[in-house]
């Protein structure tokens, strides 16, 4: 592949929202979100020669977002609870049919312990299959398979909490 | 799938990346290396950007000279935030660690 | 003797100039070699102007704009290192001290527990004023040198670390003149 900018301009226009969002969905914070998806293109840029598909780029990507956005939370997790523009203060989608629930949602998956967060954004964000998530966070099937379960009975015990 | 997991995939929408974002990486994407000087103070950068320039002008160009302007503002606008961010890590660690050093006061 | 006085005195205060105008401390270059990254960010007053262009309506960038409206510029210099012991206390006593001069004021000296690290913060004074801020921060694995020169004020200091994706938290009472926490 031609490592021209045109073609990373290219490629960073088509996948800058899946890129943004899993960065944002793992860290909470907007700011860090979009360094942390910065750097995954930045990267890319120079392993495009490596990549030898679309799928191989699409499979690359999130990946490598999934780990650099794990380790910008770790990171500024020195910190108190990140703060910023933080997830709750995101702008609803108009489709939204209860605004507040669904930036509550946002806000329960943000604080998800990390191993389950990233397989809940994967699943109900990318909607990848586990088999799929599996392979781009390198861990067996049946640990995904139960982080998944976990992470959702975890959000739905939270989220009847605060809505009853 | 059952309600909540409904609910759950419509929260987890994907969201725009910011404006500019692809200007920013594009920008960030130039001749960098880390511990060296920034790309606009390499001569050789200078001077290959000089020539794009001017050929860009003589063809009648302006339009990609606009957006050349816009790349490199959107990377001087990335570093500013960076720097801005960098600092402010510093300084609410101490922040902390004050008021930290006033709550064992208090204590005593 | 007036002719050796005279001189002496220029010396210090070519000296102090020459301290003030410079971006780094002296002798940070060598952190370098060692460092696994380093992060290097160089602002002066025209690159800041033309930065100011780019920024957005959003609050995180109006609050830029306020900020280094009055500046003269912004340097950083951050080298990560891939494990604790790159560079000795000594070497950072040795770089602190390049700042206890005259027109320089050493306003906050906290040293972190365990992985926390070290911070100083020196104020840049002239003519009753302000005239910039360094900050020296030593974590284990983290070396920080960041120089504010202008007349940054402490409102734009509490702006700085209540933003940017930073937490806020309240102000304990001012922060101890030379306030050495031990």
């Amino acid at each position: 592949m031609s490592t021209s900018w045109r073609t990373l301009e290219t490629i960073v226009r088509k996948h800058q929202s899946m890129v943004f969002s899993i960065a944002l969905r793992i860290t909470g914070d907007w700011g860090a979100a979009e360094e942390a998806a910065q750097d995954v293109f930045l990267a890319l840029y120079r392993s495009l020669d490596g990549l030898t598909s679309e799928e191989h780029v699409l499979f690359w990507l999130r990946k490598a977002v999934v780990h650099r956005a794990t380790d910008y939370r770790r990171r500024f997790a020195r910190m108190p609870e990140m703060r910023g523009e933080a997830v709750n203060d995101l702008p609803g989608n108009p489709n939204d049919g209860d605004p507040l629930q669904t930036r509550h949602l946002q806000q329960l998956v943000a604080c998800l312990p990390e191993n389950l967060r990233a397989a809940i954004v994967l699943r109900y964000q990318e909607e990848m299959m586990p088999e799929e998530i599996a392979q781009t966070l390198e861990m067996p099937v049946a640990t995904v398979k139960s982080n998944l379960q976990r992470g959702l009975d975890l959000l739905r015990r939270k989220a009847e909490k605060v809505l009853r | 799938m059952d309600e909540f997991e409904r609910a759950l995939m419509e929260a987890l929408h994907r969201e725009a990346a910011p404006e500019g974002f692809a200007e920013r990486v594009v920008a960030r994407a130039g001749p960098v290396k880390a511990g060296g000087r920034i790309w606009w103070k390499k001569r050789a950068f200078q001077w290959s950007l000089a020539a794009g320039l001017a050929a860009t002008l003589l063809a009648g160009g302006l339009i990609e000279h606009r957006r050349e302007q816009q790349i490199r503002g959107e990377r001087a606008r990335e570093e500013l935030m960076l720097a801005l961010r960098i600092t402010g890590v510093k300084l609410h660690a101490v922040q902390e660690r004050l008021a930290e050093m006033d709550r064992e006061g208090g204590k005593q | 003797m007036k002719r050796i006085l005279g001189a002496f005195l220029l010396s210090l205060l070519l000296a102090e100039a020459a301290m003030a105008q410079r971006k780094f401390p002296a002798g940070i270059e060598k952190f370098a070699a060692r460092a696994e990254e380093t992060t290097d960010v160089s602002l002066d007053k025209s690159m800041l102007n033309f930065a100011s262009k780019f920024l957005s309506s959003r609050e995180q960038d109006q609050q830029a704009r306020r900020i280094i409206a009055s500046l003269e510029g912004i340097y950083v210099r951050s080298y990560e290192f891939n494990k604790p012991g790159a560079y000795t206390a000594a070497e950072i006593a040795a770089l602190r001290q390049q700042f206890q001069g005259p027109g320089w004021s050493h306003i906050v000296s906290v040293r972190g527990k365990g992985s926390d690290g070290d911070t100083d913060i020196f104020m840049h004074l002239g003519d009753g004023q302000i005239k910039g801020m360094l900050i020296i921060a030593a974590e284990p694995q983290e070396l920080t040198f960041v120089n504010i020169l202008g007349p940054i004020k402490p409102e734009d200091l509490k702006e700085l670390s209540g933003q940017f994706g930073i937490p806020q938290i309240r102000s304990p009472k001012n922060a101890q003149p030379e306030g050495k926490s031990k």
